[in-house]
């Protein structure tokens, strides 16, 4: 559904909020006042507006651009239309942030960084901060791969054999109960380098909810399926990987969408307690040297990162299961 | 219009005696002469002055399925055990097309599952081909009620599923697409089943349990949930299938006229326990138009009989 997918103002006005945000950056002077005594402060955190103003600038620039375009494709029309509003107050928020913050000092720095700070510094640092999203990323999705391989295994051995389920089922609900990030402490001791820690502590966020889901998603497999499939000549393994299974397969993606909840939170609180890489390790280092502006950069960067990760597998989901489509809505 | 039957003996044409059978009316009409009575009584019961020859082909064949004195209980060591079939015995002869019909609860699917092998009995014993029946196996293809086809598998996967699960998928690929041509399922082999209509999906079913070449196929109430147009169109699927693979089918179902389009032999069951109360040759020719005269005379005997066991004849079987 789209929101008023015909209204031209909006997107008029959304482009002239751009603008406004843009000619306060430009003509509203900054006023720096003097700290009060015995107040955290400091001076060393990015002030030129260039980036800022680029960003603004070139958001206009292809809104602008889009337009006429807009009138070849009909979607695409319909969806900037549709997000006119809302990038409107985006350009607002900006507005207001900028002048809180950089412009009259309300909201005081270091603890809240205007956007000039943030976006002057990511560019000037994206090797840096790349080097932490690569290690979150190559920890979490290292973590989030083994835990559901080893998830689906236990998974199908509790879901289809008697003896494994009386084995594995109460660890399993073990391991489930206690949060991973209890383990840390042992793990980080225990196992060396930190990435394995890490990555035990990943595995264990994931293992049991995927495990859990998969036995359930088995077990919940109708009669009448293994049925016909005895009737038209088929064997116990035949009935494991080709109706057990795939009537699981909605479920084990259930069990992996809340281990990636689970894993993000698990990977973020390990590498603020005892990672030396990692978004989660840039976030606290920045903050004991008081550079806030780096923790909201951190921020927004991890926002992008896991949001990208996040719709790969949702990707991935929807290819699985395709043959839902128009089934479930 | 009673009235002028009452008034003027004789003087109703074809279509009103129709009209008369369906509203439950008794088979000996008024208004019939003795001779076309006689004729009825002899397509129905193969009286022995029959003025038709029989058609029942089946009484010298082989028996395929045989069914002695059978009995099941559920949950038979529980206070609420359930008495489904009592005494049952049956014989379906190899080629031939037999229903099973009754009231709701007169154990039907049971039996049909005793056949199939997913259920055994307390006492009794069943044999196909002369071996006693110890499990399903691809022999006895079976289409659920609801047709049970994978949702995650496409039409044509779910058709393949016999050959696949038998392992001989690589040598007879060959024989899906044949199948798919056979119930006319041609363009819709990558569609998935909640893609289809209802009576496709059966389709789907019936072509599924048929890819195994079985010995015989057990229907249950395949066309259940399908509408009447629907119905009448995969019941000439279902015979044209029958004859061209030359199968032997048992077929489930609560509609008095499928029962007669199709088969060779409707055997009725009653419930409470269940029992087998009466078998009925069909001795029309084929193929059977629903409105011809011995057909509507057979649905009521049938539906009489029925009555008896316990059934009210709903609004459905009437025209
Ligand atoms: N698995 C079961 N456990 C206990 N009782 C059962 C079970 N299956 C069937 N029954 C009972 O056995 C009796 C016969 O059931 P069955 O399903 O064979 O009837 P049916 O003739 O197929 O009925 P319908 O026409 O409604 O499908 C019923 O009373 C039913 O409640
Ligand atoms: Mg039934």
């Amino acid at each position: 559904m789209f929101w008023k997918p015909q209204s031209r103002v909006w997107y008029a006005v959304a482009v002239a909020g751009f603008g406004i945000a843009l000619a306060v950056s430009f003509f509203v002077p900054a006023n720096i006042p003097g700290f009060a005594p015995g107040e955290i402060h400091s001076i060393d955190y990015p002030i030129d507006p260039t980036n800022y103003r680029i960003v603004l600038a070139a958001v206009a620039v292809v809104m602008v651009a889009l337009y006429p375009l807009s009138y070849f494709f009909p979607t695409l029309r319909k969806r900037l239309f549709h997000k006119a509003q809302f990038v409107f107050a985006g350009a607002l928020t900006l507005m207001l942030w900028d002048l809180l913050t950089s412009k009259l000092f309300v909201l005081r720095p270091p603890y809240f960084p205007g956007p000039v700070s943030i976006l002057a510094y990511i560019p000037s640092n994206w090797f840096n901060l790349l080097s932490h999203v690569g290690a979150s990323s190559r920890l979490f999705i290292g973590g989030l791969l083994l835990g559901t391989i080893a998830g689906i295994g236990t998974g199908i051995l509790i879901g289809w054999f008697r003896q494994w389920f009386y084995w594995l089922f109460p660890i399993l609900k073990f391991t489930g109960v206690v949060p991973a990030t209890a383990w840390m402490p042992i793990a980080t001791v225990l196992l060396k380098p930190a990435p394995v820690a890490m990555t035990f502590l990943l595995v264990i966020a994931s293992w049991f909810i995927i495990s859990f889901m998969m036995a359930q998603g088995m077990e919940s497999t109708p009669k009448a399926l293994y049925e016909v499939s005895e009737t038209l000549g088929a064997k116990r393994s035949y009935q494991l990987f080709h109706v057990a299974i795939p009537h699981a397969l909605p479920s084990i993606f259930t069990g992996i969408s809340t281990a990636t909840a689970m894993s993000l939170l698990t990977l973020v609180a390990a590498e603020m307690m005892g990672a030396t890489a990692g978004l989660g390790y840039f976030i606290n280092y920045s903050k004991t040297f008081n550079k806030w502006y780096q923790v909201y950069a951190a921020i927004i960067i991890m926002f992008i990162a896991f949001s990208i990760i996040l719709a790969v597998i949702e990707r991935i989901k929807q290819y699985a299961l395709r043959w839902q489509k128009g089934l479930v809505s | 219009m009673s009235a002028v039957a009452e008034g003027q003996p004789g003087a109703l044409d074809k279509q009103d005696e129709l009209d008369a059978l369906s509203r439950g009316a008794k088979r000996r009409v008024p208004s019939l002469s003795p001779t076309q009575a006689e004729l009825i009584d002899a397509a129905i019961y193969g009286a022995p002055n029959a003025q038709r020859a029989s058609v029942y082909a089946f009484a010298d064949a082989p028996v395929l399925i045989d069914v002695k004195h059978v009995e099941r209980i559920y949950n038979a060591d529980s206070e609420n055990y359930t008495h489904a079939l009592h005494d049952v015995s049956l014989q379906v002869r190899e080629g031939e097309f037999v229903s099973l019909i009754g009231p709701s609860g007169c154990g039907k699917t049971t039996l049909l599952r005793l056949i199939a092998g997913l259920d055994f009995p307390e006492e009794g014993q069943l044999t196909v081909s002369g071996k006693v029946v110890a499990g399903s196996s691809y022999e006895r293809g079976y289409v659920f009620q609801q047709g049970a086809l994978y949702p995650w598998s496409t039409v044509e996967g779910n058709i393949a599923t016999g050959l696949k699960a038998r392992g001989v998928y690589g040598k007879q690929k060959h024989r899906v697409a044949e199948f798919i041509e056979m119930v006319g399922l041609q363009g819709f082999e990558k569609s998935f089943p909640h893609e289809v209509s209802g009576g496709m999906a059966q389709r789907v079913a019936i072509a599924r349990a048929l890819i195994n070449e079985p010995k015989v196929l057990l229907l249950d109430e395949p066309m259940g949930a399908l509408d009447a147009f629907t119905r009448i169109e995969l019941q000439d699927k279902l015979l044209d299938l029958w004859k061209r693979l030359s199968s032997t089918m048992v077929l489930v179902t609560h509609d008095v006229d499928e029962a007669i389009y199709l088969s060779d032999r409707i055997v009725i069951m009653t419930p409470r326990p269940g029992q087998i109360s009466e078998t009925i040759t069909v001795e029309l020719g084929r193929p059977r138009a629903r409105n011809d005269i011995d057909f509507i005379h057979l649905r009521t005997t049938i539906l009489e009989k029925l009555h008896l066991a316990g059934e009210k004849p709903e609004p459905e079987f009437r025209i």
